[in-house]
């Protein structure tokens, strides 16, 4: 079984490669210092399995799953337990809450041992599944990952002038920039912090900082004028939420 | 007159004495990172395998620092040695975590090491320096300390570079208004903190008098 280790932590990394010595059949091929090696690696890789740390430099764990499009199994080890717990014990192979015992490990490894053969995709779904369930848990976005190419961009929130649905995808949309992201406006919906984006019409999501003005446009709808010169239609539903948003 | 005068006054130290519980709260809230203590942890079982001599020193350190942490007051005056000490303890036990990733330069006069400052004043800053700095950066963070004394005032300066590109979470905000208000309640003075953050460096200065005009509650 081909295992990639990524932690930023030099002596994190350590003991799971010493824990790893134990385990039959453990194969690691790569270690990783950050998100962006991380992802490098697994691209280059293809492992059965990784190691995940969350709490990283650059891009985070949960951002590093979401660009991954051939999903490996996945076990999180890491000191955060406060959200998404629930979710890894269900979906992720496992998570390992640092510090953690040898025995506590192999454990670990013996179940994506297990699930490798038992269902040789089953990796696969349970992280989709995984992602799924933390698309659902309130967490609220202060950066997007998206890849353009072969390149990863970390888009501050702040720096999003719209999100507007585009079929499957949502184009996450910069002054400078256009992203594609294969979400929902749902999920963004949800996912941001409302007093700052309000969904004015079933395409658009705007960040209020980037208004310059709102027009009435006909009986029912109206324009929302951005300061780069855009307009976006709201409907009367989303011009209600934004009148509320703005407070006036 | 003198009536409303009195008034004003309650009221006010009634302002006060709200000010400093909060303070103490946010300070026993901020005492130990449980995140800190856990990635430590696993650091020294790491090192257990690796280099058992290094994690008997780190267990040691972590000890001190714990007993230090627990056995402090809030807002009680202690010594800058002490703090400085613990400050130290504290960034020794995340230069075994991080390695090279955090260089730490400290400059300290003499003169200054029985300068009277509030305990733990310094420590949430070094904490900053580690979460906005260390944490967000692939780039090795250089942290430096530079204490001084200035016109019979003890100056601290804070300085650590950054990743622009992992400045993206905010939140240093609530923990230096939270110093700036204890610098106040102690010495009655403004401006005594003062911040510089450019592309790549954030900066905080730290004065503190030695003439401690403390209210009669304090």
């Amino acid at each position: 079984m081909k295992i990639i280790i990524i932690d930023d932590e030099t002596p994190a990394r350590d003991l799971i490669k010493f824990y790893l010595k134990g385990v039959a059949g453990a194969e690691l091929v790569a270690e990783c210092a950050n998100g962006f090696e991380g992802l490098r690696a697994i691209q280059e890789h293809q492992p059965d399995l990784i190691l995940l740390d969350i709490q990283m430099p650059k891009i985070n764990g949960f951002e590093l799953l979401e660009l991954i499009e051939d999903k490996p199994m996945v076990i999180f080890a890491t000191a955060y337990d406060e959200f998404a717990i629930r979710a890894f014990e269900q979906s992720a192979v496992d998570y390992l809450l640092k510090p953690y015992t040898q025995e506590r490990f192999v454990s670990a490894i013996q179940k994506a041992v297990a699930r490798k053969s038992e269902k040789p995709d089953s990796g696969k779904q349970n992280i989709q599944k995984l992602m799924e369930t933390l698309d659902n848990e309130p967490i609220v976005l202060d950066r997007v990952a998206v890849k353009s190419g072969s390149k990863i961009h970390v888009v501050p929130i702040h720096e999003v002038v719209y999100f507007e649905s585009d079929g499957d995808y949502v184009s996450i949309v910069t002054n400078a920039h256009k992203y594609l992201k294969e979400k929902t406006m749902k999920y963004f919906e949800a996912s941001l912090d409302p007093g700052q984006f309000v969904r004015i019409h079933r395409s658009y999501i705007v960040n209020i900082n980037h208004i310059s003005r709102i027009e009435l446009y006909d009986k029912d709808s109206y324009l929302v004028f951005l300061k780069n010169d855009k307009k976006l239609k709201a409907s009367a539903q989303g011009y209600k939420l934004l009148k509320k948003t703005l407070n006036y | 007159m003198y009536y409303g005068n009195l008034q004003t006054k309650m009221s006010e130290e009634a302002n006060m004495r709200a000010a400093i519980r909060e303070a103490e709260l946010n300070m026993l809230k901020s005492q130990i990172n449980p995140h800190f203590l856990f990635n430590s942890l696993n650091s020294v079982s790491s090192l257990t395998v690796s280099n058992p001599q290094k994690a008997q020193n780190m267990i040691v350190k972590l000890s001190d620092y714990m007993r230090y942490m627990v056995s402090v007051k809030a807002d009680q005056l202690t010594s800058f040695r002490a703090e400085f000490q613990n400050i130290e303890r504290y960034l020794a036990i995340e230069h075994i975590r991080f390695g090279n990733r955090l260089i730490y330069e400290p400059v300290v006069q003499d003169l200054c090491l029985d300068f009277p400052i509030p305990s733990l004043i310094l420590q949430p800053l070094f904490e900053n320096a580690i979460k906005h700095g260390v944490h967000e950066s692939t780039e090795p963070i250089t942290i430096s300390l530079r204490c001084t004394l200035v016109n019979g005032m003890l100056e601290v300066l804070i300085r650590n570079n950054f990743d622009p590109e992992g400045q993206i979470r905010k939140g240093t905000g609530i923990g230096l208004k939270n110093i700036a208000d204890r610098l106040r309640l102690h010495y009655n003075s403004d401006n005594l903190l003062k911040i510089v953050k450019t592309e790549t460096h954030f900066e905080v200065r730290l004065y503190f008098p030695s003439v401690i005009e403390k209210t009669e509650m304090l």
